[in-house]
This record gives structure tokens, C-alpha cells and sequence, in this order.
């Protein structure tokens, strides 16, 4: 137990080593086409956070469950109780 | 996040996965310190995608999904990949473990799957304009699900083990074959879904995003199939009267 | 024959029907049999044959065709294999209000009939996103995956 906390710590540090605070994102860029026509529609999405969470919902919940489902099938019982020995 | 963050975390549990292979007391905690690596990993990139990261410059926010719709893809065809290295090798010298663990190794990589293909059906929505189109890539990756599917019904409903782990080892070889296709699908054909980015397409802020997400379901993958191929151990145990999992190795005799 | 030559047999089958369906597939014909989009040179090729059916078409949306008719939601654009100039064209006639990704020079499938007067009336419009993914402003990102789709486009034709 103790190496696990300390390895998962290590790694823990190691992924947040140098997460700053965000710089706010800059505004997407006004396409500009390589040959010089204007007014070209940008065609950048619009919000859709929601999409994004459910994608994170599906990920996490998704695996939360998966995890469930193999602690609820664990094998149980003493192993002698499995049958004899060949 | 720094660069080499995937590259030393992906040692790290390669490493681990090496100690667990290869020492059969260490058998007891590897996978717990796998299952830690893999909880904080997640709670990192869901920092890293949600807060972190950049947006993409047309996707906007919507872009965030690549952290988790990629390794979940991937961590299917791994799982699938193991299933298939499992079935020649059971077939190759009959080994009750290999056939768990291809078992195993095919349940968790539908898992993987599964949530993959909804979170880039969620993720075309916005894109795309449409859910669901049957472009070569969806259709693909349909079959192969439905092929590892089928795999585990035809095991569930076989009651002899020595007929069920031949034969659905080699009906999973010819199964296989779908991974390849479903892998080359964007290159082969006209497809809706975009082909495979590379280092030369993705901005470095994002890949380094992605990959480490990948180390961090592999992690829980590997958990996953561990716990998973315990299950299927107890079950043979079970049903061939074979030396519990804990007793000294003892290579069971295959029956004709 | 002992249980094990006989899964050793039936491994070295599997493998071996496996590797040639695989073959098949890769190397053979089914691709030119399995179209889930034409290109416009494509559909072009196909004559009055293209005419009617309900069919994909697939490319690239050329850069000042877009015209919006706000009144009846219709949007009008021309399809083009790639970004060449001398690409073969075609001109689309959508009822369905396109993805916010729409724009010129994206990917587009859209999905509908070509008729004799050399209009493509679509009723589906899907956004062919590119393998692109760009933080916004670290330099030249309209310009950089422009060249992008164009020698993607160039080299799957």
C-alpha cells in the first residue's frame, strides 16, 4: 500500500508539473482566404459544451460502471471449494 | 502539460505491466497502483480537456472530445489485438490462461469500444451535421463490434470447454480481420470520418493531450482485464475442476 | 489425430483464410464496388447514368460559390474534386441549413439527386472535417490547412 500511495503521488506530480493558469483563449481567427476573397463565412462552432460533456459522461460514467460490473462478478469463495484438486 | 509526460507515464506502466507478468507476488499490488495511475490520470485529463487545453480553431470547445473519443478507440483495437494473439496461442499449445485471457481481453475491448463509437457519434453531431452516417469507417467499426459481440454469445452459449475455446479462437482469428479494415478504412475508401492525424496535423498542445490520455486508459485497461481474466479463471476453475488460481502451476491436460 | 495437431490445424486454416480475406480486400477490386461518395469527376463520368438516382457526392466547397437565399433557407455552393482551378465542378442546391463548420474550402458530403439541368439538389449536407486539429492563432492556420486539404485531396484522387 505504501509503495502504491507513493508511486501514484510521484505520478500525480509528474502530470501536474506545470499546469498554469489558463490563458484566456484567443478569439478564433477571421478566415481569410489564400487567394485574397473576402467575407468568407468562418465556420467556427458555436458553443456545444454540451456534446463535450456528454462525451466526458459517457467516458467516466462508462468506465465507473465497467468497473462495477467486474467488482460485482469477482470470484468469491475459499479456493478449495472449487472442485478437487486434479 | 510537459511533453514527456505520456512518454515517462507510458514507461511507467509498461514497467508495470512487466513486474506484474513477470513476479507472481507481485501479483497482488501491481494492479492496484495501475488502478490509482489510471484514477488520477483520468481526473487530470479531464482537467487537462475540459480547462487546459487549447480550443480548436473551428471546433472551438467542441475539439475537447479528441482527449477521450481517441484513447477509447484505441484501447478497443488493443484489447481486440491481445484477444487475437491469445487465440493462436491457445490454439498453438492449449493453455486454459491464454484462453482466458482472450476472454477477457475481448470483453474490455467492447467496453472500450462501445463507449468509443458513441462518444464520436456524440462528437459528429456538431460536426459532421449528422449522428450517424454508414460511411466506410462506421460501417467498419460496426462489424468488428458486432464480430467480438458475436464471440462472446457463441462462449456463453457452448458448454464444453475444450469445443468453446477452439473454436471461438478460431472463429476470432477470422474475426480479426475486421481490425486491419476497420484501421485502413479512412485510407482505402471515400469516408465521412477524417483519416488517421499524425504528429504533422495536430497541434503539439493537443497530442500531448490525447497521448497521455491513452496512458491513462491503458492503465485501467490492463486493470480491467486482470479483474476480468480472474473472473474467467474461477469460472474454468469451476467448470474443469482445475487447480484453484492461488495453487502452483499446473498445466492442466486437454481432454480430446 | 491428437486434439492439439487438430487446433494447430485449425489455427493455421483460420490464419490463413484470414490473411486472404484481408488481402482480398486490400489489393482486390471491392473498393471501386464499395463507393460511399462519388467525387464530382466521378459523378461527371457517369453521364445521364448519374441522372435521378439518389446518390453521395463528396469534395471540396469552392471558395466563393457559397450563396445564401435566407428567405427559403436554401443554400447554394459548387462541390469541386480538389482546390485546383481546373478541378471538375458541381453545383449544389441544399434545403437543409449546412453544420456551423461549414465554409468555403471545407470538406462537404451531401447526399441527394443530379438531374439533367447539371444541378445537384441535396436534402442532406454533412461537414467532411480534415485531420486537422489547431489551437486558434499559432500562425497560419487558415492558410497552413488550406495546403493541407488541398495535397490530402490531391492525393487521395
Amino acid at each position: 500500500m505504501k509503495r502504491f500511495v507513493f508511486v501514484a503521488a510521484l505520478w500525480a506530480g509528474l502530470a501536474f508539473a506545470d499546469i498554469a493558469p489558463v490563458p484566456p483563449p484567443a478569439p478564433a481567427p477571421a478566415a481569410v482566404h489564400p487567394e485574397g476573397i473576402e467575407n468568407v463565412p468562418t465556420g467556427v462552432i458555436q458553443g456545444g459544451w454540451g456534446y463535450v460533456y456528454a462525451c466526458y459522461i459517457v467516458a467516466i460514467g462508462g468506465t465507473i460502471f465497467y468497473a462495477l460490473s467486474l467488482f460485482a462478478r469477482r470470484p468469491r469463495g475459499s479456493p478449495g471449494k472449487s472442485g478437487p484438486q486434479s | 502539460m510537459p511533453k514527456w509526460a505520456p512518454l515517462i507515464s507510458l514507461v511507467l506502466v509498461i514497467a508495470l505491466m512487466i513486474v506484474h507478468a513477470a513476479s507472481a507476488s507481485a501479483r497482488a499490488w501491481v494492479w492496484k497502483v495501475l488502478a490509482g495511475f489510471g484514477a488520477i490520470g483520468v481526473v487530470v485529463v479531464v482537467y487537462f480537456g475540459l480547462f487546459f487545453a487549447p480550443r480548436e480553431a473551428y471546433m472551438s470547445d467542441v475539439g475537447r472530445i479528441i482527449y477521450v473519443h481517441i484513447p477509447f478507440v484505441w484501447m478497443c483495437m488493443v484489447g481486440f489485438t491481445v484477444n487475437v494473439v491469445c487465440a493462436v496461442g491457445y490454439l498453438f499449445k492449449a493453455n486454459w490462461k491464454l484462453d482466458a485471457l482472450a476472454e477477457a481481453s475481448a470483453e474490455v475491448g467492447i467496453f472500450f469500444g462501445a463507449c468509443g463509437v458513441t462518444m464520436g457519434s456524440i462528437w459528429a453531431r456538431p460536426t459532421w451535421g449528422v449522428w450517424w452516417d454508414w460511411d466506410p469507417r462506421l460501417i467498419s467499426t460496426t462489424v468488428m463490434l458486432l464480430v467480438y459481440v458475436g464471440y462472446l454469445a457463441f462462449r456463453s452459449f457452448t458448454e464444453d470447454p475444450d469445443r468453446r475455446a477452439a473454436w471461438s479462437a478460431a472463429g476470432v482469428i477470422l474475426g480479426y480481420v475486421t481490425l486491419p479494415i476497420t484501421w485502413f478504412s479512412v485510407q482505402w475508401w471515400n469516408s465521412l470520418h477524417q483519416r488517421q492525424s499524425d504528429s504533422q496535423t495536430v497541434d503539439p498542445a493537443m497530442r500531448v493531450g490525447y497521448l497521455f490520455s491513452t496512458v491513462a486508459f491503458l492503465a485501467l485497461f490492463f486493470v480491467f482485464v486482470f479483474k476480468r481474466y480472474e473472473i474467467s479463471r474461477s469460472r474454468q476453475s469451476s467448470a474443469l475442476e482445475l487447480p484453484p488460481l492461488q495453487a502452483p502451476a499446473v498445466k492442466p491436460e486437454v481432454s480430446a | 489425430m491428437t486434439s492439439e495437431a487438430r487446433n494447430r490445424l485449425i489455427a493455421i486454416g483460420a490464419i490463413v483464410v484470414a490473411g486472404a480475406a484481408l488481402a482480398w480486400i486490400a489489393f482486390g477490386s471491392i473498393g471501386e464496388n464499395l463507393v460511399y461518395y462519388w467525387k464530382p469527376s466521378e459523378m461527371l463520368a457517369q453521364g445521364t447514368k448519374a441522372y435521378g438516382a439518389t446518390v453521395r457526392l463528396g469534395g471540396v466547397v469552392v471558395p466563393g460559390s457559397v450563396s445564401w437565399n435566407s428567405e427559403h433557407t436554401i443554400v447554394t455552393f459548387t462541390v469541386a474534386d480538389t482546390h485546383k482551378p481546373d478541378a471538375a465542378k458541381v453545383n449544389v442546391r441544399s434545403e437543409q441549413v449546412p453544420p456551423q463548420m461549414f465554409r468555403e474550402g471545407i470538406g462537404v458530403v451531401v447526399e441527394g439527386s443530379f438531374a439533367a439541368d447539371q444541378i445537384f439538389r441535396s436534402s442532406r449536407l454533412m461537414v467532411n472535417h480534415s485531420n486537422e486539429y489547431r489551437a486558434p492563432g499559432d500562425g497560419g492556420m487558415p492558410d497552413d490547412a488550406w495546403k493541407k486539404s488541398l495535397s490530402q485531396a490531391d492525393e487521395k484522387s
